[in-house]
């Protein structure tokens, strides 16, 4: 039975490998620092005060790349 | 049509645990013993890291996802509020941001997705190539 659902599955199970590995490379490649920041400023300007990103966020975002997100575009 | 139809009805943990069992499958046929073994493990063990890899980056995606979305709200529901010169110089950012944000977080049909599939590491080549080998012995 187990090998029967291989042998039917081969064709999907080749390209949910392939897959996997291609989404959290693509979800990862996200630049979520940058979007935070941009965020961050935005608020600021606002007068809001950002909230804190939740515990599971902190490790990303604290590990982000710089923003580059305009900094002169913000000037007051 | 078949492989469709058993697809449709498997979750991706179940997925996961057919590409587990086509590798030892596969690893059988080769001999029950023999070099192959130590690849067909780390091959396995490579599988296995990619799905806790998924599982962390579409979390972490949710998360932001969220996050992003509770800061949105907060400044567009403040901006109206706000001076003229304000509105006029944080307007179209915050237009902006709320475009990037759409184009990052809506849920778009996968196949229109460019992936860049260069580069594929060895263990998906080989896992590749072993279920090639499988379905051809099979056919």
């Amino acid at each position: 039975m187990r090998e029967r659902e291989i042998t039917d599955a081969l064709p999907l199970l080749r390209s949910f490998a392939r897959g996997n590995h291609l989404t959290s490379a693509s979800l990862k490649a996200i630049p979520y620092g940058e979007l935070d920041e941009m965020a961050r400023l935005i608020m600021e300007e606002l007068g809001l005060k950002a909230p804190a990103p939740s515990r599971p966020l902190v490790r990303t975002l604290s590990g982000a790349k710089k923003a580059r997100f305009p900094q002169n575009s913000l000037a007051k | 049509m078949q492989a469709r139809k058993v697809a449709c009805d498997l979750k991706e943990e179940e997925m996961l645990q057919l590409v587990r069992n086509a590798l030892i499958v596969a690893g059988n046929r080769m001999g029950p013993s023999g070099d192959h073994w130590p690849v067909i493990k780390s091959t396995i063990r490579s599988i296995m890291k990619d799905w806790e890899n998924l599982k962390i980056a579409r979390a972490v995606h949710n998360e932001m996802k969220n996050h992003l979305y509770r800061q949105l709200e907060a400044m567009e529901k403040v901006l109206p509020e706000c001076p003229r010169e304000v509105q006029a110089n944080v307007g179209p950012k915050l237009k902006e941001l709320r475009e990037i944000y759409e184009a990052y977080f809506s849920e778009a049909d996968p196949d229109s997705y460019y992936v860049d599939e260069t580069g594929l590491p060895a263990h998906i080549l080989r896992t590749e190539f072993i279920l090639d080998g499988l379905e051809m012995e099979n056919a």
